[in-house]
């Protein structure tokens, strides 16, 4: 059955080409001197250039980036609290707490969004950072929760009762002992929630106020608005870079913590 | 404790005692948490549980007011339910349209995953040699955003694009092929962002699919065909069950793929709320809309679960 | 008077349905070696943990120094723990393993190296502080958690079953280590395990647990030679006979199976109720004929096994009677083939009448 297999590997590989190709379109045509994603005219940084001196596209990049950063520190500690307690105890309605947690995951963006804009609206939230922030968050803790729940598994109780034995109260027992043998996993979860704030748009604009601007908001509205263009490829070269650096960043940590 | 005068005494006296009494008071209650391991982890359980009622289970609920008109302009909850709403949302015309179409896309979507996807999980999974690494490869795309695929994607099949930069260039054809702004482009797209969503959990499956059953299959008789169709899927349907499970429910929710790769004729659920969420203060319809949409999606997943005989999905 | 190390009075832990400890009562003194033996599941991992203060008895007092202990959380009650999969930190090195119960402490950093480096010593692992755990061999981590648990001087060194994952050669070793080490410290060892042969070489005193209670507590040779009932009699020491019957009179065993009555050591209370004969097969004598004995009996040889040391025999004799006979090897030419008609033998003293609930 050799050429049946030969096939199949062809096939797959076709498959992967198929899902590089835009992408690596993009990147390419992103330096193109042209102001075309049709036809190569030449190597060009012009696109870029005019990015970096852009303020909307620095100011929505750090917008991006703090509400990013604080959405991680908010989901890693929620998902820490929630695993730890998942894992470590059963609780007697414990497959209604993991569905419960499951379903932000489940249910489509765009319904959460809408629920949330509702609210937001109910309790008089002002929109902008933090309305952004805290809609982030609810998903952020569940994927953070997620990824540490398979990491607390597999951790042995016993390591934290000989802490406490040897004289360290609860507090003590969390910060020398079952932290730092569970940052691989804290670290993971951190990045991934980090990337998925990054990156988020539905939940971001419908959340989001006037005047607060994050970069998928304006990679939208330029696609929307003026079609394919190379400064759009530029900007979402940009965007994705810092996505595959920091799942890359990611991936090393988890296969790092595992000859520990 | 120094004092100048008794009165001063009596006012530090007095602190030191509430201070005192609310140390041994902390003391108890420590006491008391250290004792009741379920206390503790009722604890340690609250503040994610509150966080996610207020940002997920209150905002849905409140949906659900709105679409009942239960609550009045000043936002006051009443307990006035009215179908008003919803009769709306029935009368809107090309509302069911709208709906049948998101779930013939989600139902498109999921088969053509399945059917480009199976082979590619066949394929890592029983057939390479570099799982880890090929696994790797198809995961990075992954990492990039939705919209971001979803732009590069418009951008290599757009008019003055890739593809027909490529094909005119080479004097394939004439004229530039108008993908973009046709079902055919939201079907691609799809496709194209979903694929690895039911490649992964088929790959799970069949990574621990038991070989030694596939080589009993053989010295019973059972030729290559027979061997995949009798053993290899079955064994693999939980796998394509959690798949389209993950393909099907965002699929026909999808916004952004329809809104930058389709035109009028594959306006789906999503645009639909978009449009009448995000420009007009119509919480009502959109809220009942919203939740009709919830409840068609909840209904056929549960169809399909009873069908496919899986009382409970394992992600 | 010196207050006894470990006091438990009354003290029983259930979970759920199963009743782990059931009103447990016991003493232990002031540097003794201390062994809770008993099967899988007899409850004594829970008795050690509610020491600890890793669990709560649901009632009972638990005493530690003559000070009651029992709401007093773990930290605050300075016993040592090693515990059955270790439980070293792999977040740090053997250095720190061993310098964290000072560090909690707050010993100052000098003392903490002094310290560190004369248990490293003691144990001799000598010159691996900066070893990380997973380098190191299944006896080294042993000594490194038992190094942990020592080192910020506990009042009471609690053990559970640390030498499970050991290989046996290496575990008969640490057996005698551990024992050595006691005696070094001059610290109070309670020891969990369910190996009867560890209890025996390590201990001073033995308390030997069935089912959530506590059977029979006293020394090794006293409870091997003297068990107070059929399951203790069996769960110790390598083999044991066990012939069941009735004492028809004070100093007399009629056996179910035996042709004649025995003569046993006289003791009131154990008459006309059911009761079994508990002997130990190294106490028989054999020989084609024995003379000077109070117990005589004829038997057949129905299975040899040479054991090295010893030869194992099943003798045949009664009503099909199996009782096992250790003889020691001393040569060629002594040992007895199957079919032997031959005769066994005991003193009254060599046999305990224990009562039996059957």
């Amino acid at each position: 059955m050799k050429i049946f297999d030969k096939a199949l590997k062809s096939y797959a590989f076709i498959i992967l080409i198929v899902m590089y190709l835009p992408i690596i379109a993009m990147i390419a045509f992103s330096f193109n001197s042209a102001k075309s994603v049709g036809r190569f005219a030449g190597f060009s940084l012009r696109w870029y250039s005019q990015l970096l001196q852009n303020e909307d596209v620095w100011t929505a990049f750090y917008n991006s980036f703090t509400s990013a950063a604080v959405v991680t520190i908010i989901s890693v500690v929620l998902a820490l609290l929630m695993a730890n307690a998942l894992v470590r105890y059963k609780y007697r309605g414990g497959s209604l707490i993991d569905t419960f947690i499951y379903i932000p995951i489940v249910i489509p963006e765009i319904t959460e969004s809408l629920a949330l804009l509702i609210m937001l609206y109910f309790i008089g939230m002002p929109r902008g950072f933090w309305s952004v922030v805290l809609g982030h968050a609810t998903f952020g803790a569940t994927f953070a929760a997620v990824v540490l729940r398979a990491r607390i598994a597999g951790f042995r109780k016993s390591v934290e009762e000989a802490a406490r034995t040897l004289g360290a109260d609860e507090i003590q027992t969390f910060f020398r002992v079952t932290l730092p043998i569970l940052m691989p996993g804290v670290i993971a979860a951190a990045l991934l929630a980090f990337t998925l704030s990054f990156d988020d748009f539905i939940k971001t604009r419908f959340t989001t106020g006037p005047g607060f601007q994050t970069i998928p908001l304006i990679v939208y509205s330029s696609a929307a608005r003026g079609g394919v263009s190379p400064e759009l490829n530029a900007l979402s070269t940009f965007s994705f870079g810092i996505s595959i650096l920091f799942s890359a960043v990611r991936l090393f940590t988890l296969r790092r913590g595992r000859y520990e | 404790m120094s004092c100048k005068n008794t009165e001063d005494c009596q006012e530090s006296c007095f602190q030191w005692d509430v201070l005192a009494e609310m140390k041994s008071i902390a003391k108890r209650c420590l006491a008391a948490v250290r004792r009741n391991k379920k206390l503790q982890y009722t604890l340690l359980l609250l503040p994610s549980m509150i966080y996610l009622t207020v940002f997920f289970m209150a905002p849905f609920f409140l949906t659900t007011l709105y679409s009942f008109d239960m609550v009045t302009r000043l936002k006051q909850i009443v307990f006035t339910p009215s179908l008003e709403y919803y009769l709306k949302a029935f009368g809107m015309k090309g509302l069911f349209p709208i709906f049948l179409r998101s779930i013939g896309y989600g139902l498109a979507t999921t088969l053509l995953c399945v059917v480009l996807g199976y082979p590619v999980a066949y394929y890592i999974a029983l057939k390479c040699k570099y799982k880890d690494g090929v696994l790797l490869l198809f995961m990075i795309p992954l990492w990039i955003s939705f919209l971001l695929r979803t732009y590069a994607l418009k951008a290599l099949l757009a008019e003055n694009g890739l593809l027909n930069g490529i094909l005119l260039g080479l004097g394939i054809l004439a004229e530039p092929l108008e993908i973009i702004r046709t079902p055919t482009a939201v079907l691609i797209g799809m496709a194209y962002n979903y694929l690895l969503f039911m490649v992964l959990p088929l790959y799970a499956n069949l990574e621990k699919l038991d070989v030694s059953l596939l080589e009993a299959a053989a010295t019973l008789g059972a030729g290559k065909v027979s061997t995949f169709l009798r053993v290899i899927v079955p064994l693999s349907l939980p796998g394509i069950v959690a798949g389209s499970l993950l393909v099907f429910i965002p699929a026909t929710g999808e916004f952004i793929i329809p809104d930058l790769l389709g035109g009028p004729e594959s306006y789906m659920i999503g645009n639909l709320i978009w449009d009448n969420f995000l420009y007009t203060r119509l919480w009502g319809l959109g809220s009942a809309i919203s939740l009709l949409f919830i409840i068609f999606i909840l209904a056929i997943i549960l169809v399909y679960l009873k069908y496919a005989g899986i009382k409970e999905v394992v992600f | 008077m010196m207050p006894d190390a470990v006091e438990l009075i009354n003290v029983s832990k259930r979970f759920g349905e199963v009743i782990a400890n059931d009103d447990i009562s016991f003493t232990v003194r002031k540097n003794e070696f201390f062994s809770l033996l008993g099967p899988s599941g007899c409850g004594k991992t829970t008795t050690l943990r509610c020491i600890a203060g890793l669990e709560e008895p649901d009632s009972g007092i638990i005493k530690l120094h003559g000070e009651v202990v029992t709401n007093v959380p773990t930290h605050k009650r300075n016993v040592g723990l090693v515990f059955q999969d270790l439980a070293l930190f792999p977040n740090m090195d053997v250095f720190g393993n061993i310098a964290f119960g000072l560090k909690m402490k707050k010993v100052p950093e000098k003392e903490i190296e002094k310290r560190v480096k004369t248990m490293l010593e003691l144990v001799g692992l000598k010159g691996l502080e900066k070893r990380r755990i997973h380098q190191l061999s299944g006896g080294q981590r042993q000594r490194v958690a038992l190094c942990r648990s020592l080192v910020p001087e506990p009042d009471v060194l609690l053990l559970d079953e640390p030498l499970g994952a050991l290989d046996l050669k290496i575990r008969r070793r640490m057996t005698e280590e551990l024992r050595r080490i006691q005696r070094e410290v001059k610290k109070t060892f309670i020891y969990v395990t369910h190996d009867q042969t560890e209890a025996i070489v390590m201990s001073d005193r033995i308390a030997v647990m069935q089912a959530g209670k506590i059977k029979q507590i006293g020394e090794s040779t006293e409870i091997y030679s003297h068990p107070k009932d059929p399951f203790i009699a069996s769960f110790i020491g390598e083999a044991v006979n066990i012939i069941k019957g009735v004492c028809e009179k004070p100093g007399t065993f009629v056996g179910k199976k035996l042709d004649k009555p025995v003569k046993v050591e006289a003791k009131e209370g154990l008459v006309n109720i059911p009761a079994v004969l508990s002997i130990r097969p190294e106490r028989i004598r054999v020989a084609r004929k024995l003379r000077n004995l109070d117990n005589i009996l004829d038997a057949k040889v129905s299975s040899v096994l040479f054991k090295g040391m010893y030869h194992e025999y099943e003798m045949e004799t009664g009503d099909n009677l199996v009782i096992k006979v250790f003889v020691p090897y001393v040569g060629p030419g002594t040992t007895f083939q199957v079919d032997d008609s031959v005769q066994i033998g005991w003193n009254r003293r060599d046999a305990v009448i224990i009562s039996s609930s059957e």
